[in-house]
C-alpha cells in the first residue's frame, strides 16, 4: 500500500495526486522550490556529523555502492522541514542532482535518509527501484537502531546503524525478489 | 544304598586327613615374610624356586635397585597359599617404608600371576594414583601369562613391572639424574599436584600424536570454510528486478515513504516517538 507524503493517507499505486488532499510534487516545489539542490550523497547540512565519524560514513556509502549495483544511500541532515519533513524527502529524491551518484546508478535506486535536526526527526524516503520492496515496517525497524544514538546526538554513529540495519533488510529482500522472479519465469 | 552311604561317611572322615597341607602359609616362616623389612629384594623361605633362578631373580632386581630410585622387592608365595588373615598387608609399606628409599613391595603367588598384590611406600603412595597403579599390575601380569612355566612367569612378570616403575619414577620427578638424590639418600615426597601436570601433558601428547593431524586437518577445513563463506557474503552483489513503477504524485524517481520517528526523548521508546513531528518552524 502506497502512502501519501503530505496526509499520509492510502493512495494508489499510479496516484498522479493524491486524492485525499491533492499533494503532489508540483505542491512541493511551490513549497520547497523548482529547482533542486545540488548535493552530495552525504549532505550534512546541519552540521550534525562529525569529521571522524564522516570518514567512516563515506567509506560505508562506497560499500553500499558496491554490496547494491543498482542503489545507493543518501544522507540529508537539515532543519526546518518540520512536520512536512516526508513530503521534503519525496520533493529532494526528487529533484534534488546528486552529484556524486555514479554514473551507472539511476536516483530511481536512491535511499534517502532525512534528518531534521530542530525537529529531532527522522525518516527514509525511496526510489522507485525498490518501491515493492521496502515497507513503512522495514523502515521503522531500521530508524529505531540508531534512534539511541540520535537521542544523545551521537548522529553519526545513528546513520551507521541505519545503514547496517538497511543493508540486512535489502539483502534479504534482493535475495526474496530473485526466488519469485524465479518462480515467476518457471510458471 | 548302604554301600553308597558307607562310603560317603569314609570319604567325610577322609577329607580332613586328606588336606593335611593347610594353604596357609606355614607360621615358621610369616616372621621372614612380614616380621620385617626384607634385607634382600627376594623372599622365599620356602625355597619355591631353585637356587640357581632365585640367583637370577635376586641379581635382577638387586641390578633395578642400583639404576632405579625405587626398589623392587618381592615377597613370593607358593601356589594356593593364603596369606594369614591376622597379617595386614596393607600395613606392609608403613611398616616396613617408613623412612628411606621409596619401594614396590609384591606379594607374589608362584603359577597364579592374576593373584599378586602389589603395596607402595609411603613415599610414593602419594603420587601413584590407584588406577595407574592398577594398570602397571594389569600390565604385568599380562606378560606373565603369556608363559605358562611358573618361573618364567615370575621372571617375565618381575621385567616388565621394572619397566612399570621406571614410568612411575618419571611421573613422580624422581627420574635418575646428576641433580635427584642418589641411592640411599632421603628422597623428596613429591607433592600431589605436580604429578598431575606431567600426567596430564602426557595424555595430552598422545592424543596429539594420535589425533593431531586428523583433528588439525578438520579444525583447518572448518575454518577455511568459514572463512570462505564470510568472503563470498562479502563480495556478494545483491540485484534487485529493474522494474520500475508508475509514477505516481509526478514524482520521476521515486515516492516510497517510510516511517518517521522522532529522538526527543530518551526516556521514551522509538515506537513512541513514530509519529508526527512538531513545526519547528510554523511549516515554512
Amino acid at each position: 500500500m502506497m502512502k501519501c507524503p503530505s496526509c499520509l493517507q492510502a493512495i494508489h499505486r499510479g496516484a498522479s495526486a493524491c486524492p485525499h488532499c491533492g499533494f503532489d510534487l508540483a505542491g512541493a516545489d511551490r513549497r520547497f522550490g523548482t529547482e533542486g539542490p545540488a548535493c552530495e550523497l552525504l549532505n550534512d547540512r546541519a552540521g550534525l556529523i562529525r569529521s571522524m565519524d564522516r570518514k567512516r560514513l563515506t567509506r560505508m556509502l562506497t560499500g553500499f555502492l558496491a554490496r547494491f549495483p543498482q542503489l545507493a544511500f543518501a544522507v540529508h541532515t537539515g532543519s526546518g522541514a518540520g512536520k512536512d519533513l516526508r513530503e521534503f524527502a519525496f520533493w529532494l529524491i526528487n529533484r534534488g542532482r546528486f552529484v556524486d551518484l555514479p554514473d551507472d546508478r539511476s536516483p530511481s535506486g536512491i535511499v534517502l535518509l532525512a534528518i531534521d535536526a530542530d525537529a529531532h526527526a527522522a525518516t527514509l524516503c525511496w526510489g522507485y527501484l525498490i518501491d515493492e520492496h521496502l515497507s513503512e515496517a522495514d523502515t521503522f525497524q531500521i530508524l529505531s537502531r540508531a534512534h539511541a544514538y540520535w537521542v544523545e546526538e551521537r548522529y553519526g554513529e545513528g546513520i551507521e546503524r541505519v545503514i547496517e540495519q538497511l543493508v540486512l533488510v535489502l539483502i534479504r529482500r534482493a535475495r526474496r525478489a530473485r526466488r519469485l522472479e524465479r518462480r515467476g519465469g518457471r510458471a | 544304598m548302604r554301600a553308597f552311604t558307607l562310603a560317603g561317611w569314609i570319604a567325610m572322615l577322609a577329607v580332613p586327613l586328606v588336606a593335611q597341607d593347610d594353604p596357609t602359609v606355614p607360621d615358621k616362616h610369616l616372621e621372614r615374610y612380614f616380621g620385617k623389612k626384607p634385607d634382600t629384594f627376594l623372599v622365599d623361605p620356602q625355597g619355591l624356586l631353585s637356587g640357581e633362578q632365585r640367583r637370577e631373580r635376586e641379581q635382577f632386581l638387586a641390578y633395578h635397585s642400583k639404576d632405579s630410585e625405587i626398589d623392587f622387592q618381592v615377597l613370593l608365595f607358593g601356589e594356593g597359599q593364603q596369606v594369614p588373615g591376622d597379617v595386614r598387608v596393607e600395613e606392609l609399606g608403613e611398616r616396613f617404608y617408613d623412612d628411606g628409599k621409596p619401594c614396590l613391595l609384591a606379594l607374589y603367588f608362584l603359577g597364579e600371576p592374576e593373584r599378586v598384590r602389589l603395596i607402595l611406600s609411603p613415599q610414593i603412595a602419594d603420587v601413584v594414583s590407584v588406577a595407574e597403579l592398577a594398570r602397571l599390575r594389569q600390565q604385568a601380569v599380562r606378560a606373565a601369562e603369556a608363559r605358562t612355566v611358573a618361573e618364567e612367569q615370575l621372571e617375565d612378570f618381575c621385567i616388565q613391572l621394572a619397566i612399570g616403575i621406571f614410568w612411575i619414577e618419571r611421573e613422580a620427578g624422581l627420574g635418575g639424574g646428576p641433580d635427584t638424590a642418589g641411592p640411599g639418600e632421603e628422597n623428596p615426597v613429591v607433592p600431589p599436584e605436580s604429578k598431575d601436570r606431567p600426567a596430564m601433558a602426557k595424555r595430552w601428547k598422545a592424543w596429539a600424536a594420535e589425533w593431531g593431524v586428523p583433528a588439525g586437518v578438520i579444525g583447518g577445513g572448518v575454518l577455511a570454510a568459514i572463512l570462505l563463506r564470510w568472503i563470498l557474503r562479502r563480495r556478494a552483489r545483491h540485484r534487485f528486478p529493474d522494474r520500475l513503477p508508475t509514477p505516481r504524485l509526478g514524482g520521476e524517481h521515486g515516492a516510497g515513504i517510510g516511517a518517521l520517528i522522532e529522538f526527543r526523548s530518551s526516556t521514551r521508546s522509538p515506537t513512541h516517538q513514530k509519529g508526527e513531528p512538531d513545526d519547528s518552524l510554523g511549516g515554512l
